[in-house]
């Protein structure tokens, strides 16, 4: 359990700006390059929040992006860094923990303005969705001799016997890519804006690595996101409406280690699970609420299994059940329950390694998304099922 | 000389020392397994120390025979140039119940995608890694007892 701390309301960590760039498909902004992305965002968030970017004196970020603190600092002029963070971990499983270091600074005043951010720019040779930049986690040994070279085969092998245990049909997995894909109709900055997607296109497309299909599978997008993370108090003095961190949590099971991105030695038990239990558990111990306190939620969408062993780990439903849970309508904007990526996720708003879904949390509890659910006051946050640590985060209105 | 299950293709070598041994024991045909030297647990991918009992000591043994299909994907949407024309090709895990369920990452070769099945049983078969002085463990359907009388 996590060590019962208080910290003083004053100093509690809320969100007071976010900020993006366009987010467009892989390549169209390489001409800009990720630095300059991230300055983007990073100078949006800041506007959004009524802060002069010079006056930040923190950054934190993670996946190793390549906004190093000294770069930011050059170009944003950033007066006085006290602090800087890097998450490790490649992918998106970092994006809450990040927000996770970016609290602890604040709350333990080592800063007061940090802001979290990830810019990507996926560059010819380095694509995310084809091997090339995998070379450097440390079991690629054990794998890519095998044709194990990618993400999506990475995954594929829990989908699969995800399957054989739980009996979960093309259709479930389909919910969810048909959800995020009719979300982001509603969302003009969504990529996928504009080009709807019905079960029977998601039943022909073509296999990536079986059980996945194309539409199982996130986008490869340029962009940038920044979320500006300060304390209570400081927040009293600027424009908008604070949003609360509840909890930002770094966790993962025992025996995981390097889960799918290595040689899928999870304990037995759990194989095919994501992960996700014992953060829940931490995050939702440390937030002071429950499953059934959460209005909406943001889940990590990488590829759309994913999300049904996300919604078993946060407690939204039983191990195995999350099929029959999505096939219910349950995380629908309209009627459902749970209404998740409420942008339309990975799969359908951009691939921003999951820093994509803090932001639309924050709207949702502003009130400001394009696919608002009425009344939401509590969002979940997942990050990237992966290597340990993964993330989550509990935000409030 | 059968025709390689995939092509080989620049993959770099491991930092991680302890997975040099494990390499070096596939150069000779031999597929072993760490193996805690003091509580007897088996472990892999290798690693400086038991995770059960944290000791520092180890020896190599002998995969059991047992191998079975954990889980599989057929591959159809090639990764690397190197591997458009081996499309579909199957990355398997592979698990041994007798010792955990430890588990490796290779191909069953000599089946097509339909012959795949979880839990069905495999046998170890070598296969040259010319350009990393080694051998893949490779698998394949372990032939019925009528079969291979």
């Amino acid at each position: 359990m996590p060590v019962n701390f208080t910290v003083p309301k004053a100093r509690k960590a809320c969100i007071v700006g976010i900020g993006e760039s366009r987010f467009t498909k892989r390549g169209a902004q390489a001409a800009r390059g990720e630095w300059e992305l991230a300055c983007e965002a990073v100078a949006r968030a800041a506007d959004d929040a009524g802060i002069d970017v010079r006056k930040l004196d923190g950054l934190a970020s993670f996946s190793n992006d390549s906004g190093l603190p000294w770069l930011m600092q050059q170009a944003l002029g950033i007066e006085r860094l006290r602090w800087a963070s890097m998450v490790w971990g490649g992918g998106g499983t970092g994006s809450c923990g990040a927000l996770a270091h970016a609290a602890a600074a604040v709350e333990s005043g080592q800063a007061e303005q940090v802001v979290v951010f990830r810019a990507i720019v996926q560059r010819p040779g380095a694509r995310y969705g084809e091997a090339g930049g995998f070379d450097e986690i440390p079991q690629f040994d054990l794998l890519a001799p095998f044709g194990m070279l990618s993400p999506a085969i990475m995954f594929a092998p829990t989908a699969r016997r995800y399957i054989h245990e739980f009996g979960a049909r093309p259709e479930h997995f389909a919910e969810v890519a048909l959800v995020c894909r009719a979300n982001a109709q509603r969302n003009p900055r969504a990529v996928m804006h504009g080009i709807p997607l019905t079960l029977d296109t998601y039943l022909d497309s073509r296999m990536i690595a079986d059980p996945l299909r194309l539409y199982d599978c996130c986008q490869e997008n340029d962009g940038a996101c920044a979320v500006i993370v300060t304390t209570q108090e400081r927040a009293r003095d600027l424009k908008g409406i604070p949003i609360r961190v509840l909890a930002a949590a770094q966790g993962g099971n025992a025996g995981w280690h390097a889960a799918t991105m290595g040689t899928h030695n999870m304990p037995v038990d759990e194989y095919g699970s994501g992960n996700g239990a014992a953060l829940a558990r931490d995050l939702y111990a440390r937030a002071g609420v429950g499953p059934e306190d959460i209005d909406v939620a943001q889940i990590y969408d990488h590829f759309s299994p994913s999300v049904l062993m996300t919604l078993e780990n946060f407690g939204f439903c039983a191990r195995g059940e999350a099929g029959a849970f999505v096939a219910a309508g349950n995380i629908r904007v309209d009627g459902g329950k749970l209404p998740i990526n409420t942008a339309g996720g990975l799969l359908s708003e951009a691939y921003i390694h999951g820093l994509n879904l803090v932001t639309e949390a924050v709207r949702q509890l502003r009130g400001s998304s394009t696919a608002q659910v009425a009344g939401a006051k509590v969002c979940l946050v997942t990050a990237g099922l992966g290597s340990t640590p993964l993330s989550a985060a509990v935000l409030a209105a | 000389m059968r025709t390689p299950y995939l092509p080989e293709f620049g993959v770099g070598r491991s930092h991680l020392a302890p997975h040099n041994v494990f390499w070096s024991y596939c150069a000779q045909g031999e597929l072993r397994f760490q193996r805690c030297a003091d509580c007897g647990v088996f472990r892999h991918p290798p690693s400086p120390m038991c995770p059960v009992c944290v000791s520092a000591q180890s020896r190599w043994d002998l995969a059991p025979d047992d191998a079975e299909l954990f889980s599989y994907t057929v591959v159809h949407h090639a990764p690397h140039p190197a591997l458009k024309e081996a499309v579909p090709y199957n990355v398997a895990i592979v698990a041994f119940p007798s010792i955990g369920y430890i588990r490796i990452v290779s191909n069953i070769i000599d089946a097509a995608p339909a012959e795949l099945e979880i839990g069905m049983p495999l046998v170890l078969a070598w296969q040259a890694w010319g350009s990393h002085h080694t051998q893949l463990p490779l698998f394949r359907k372990r032939p019925a007892p009528s079969e291979s009388a």
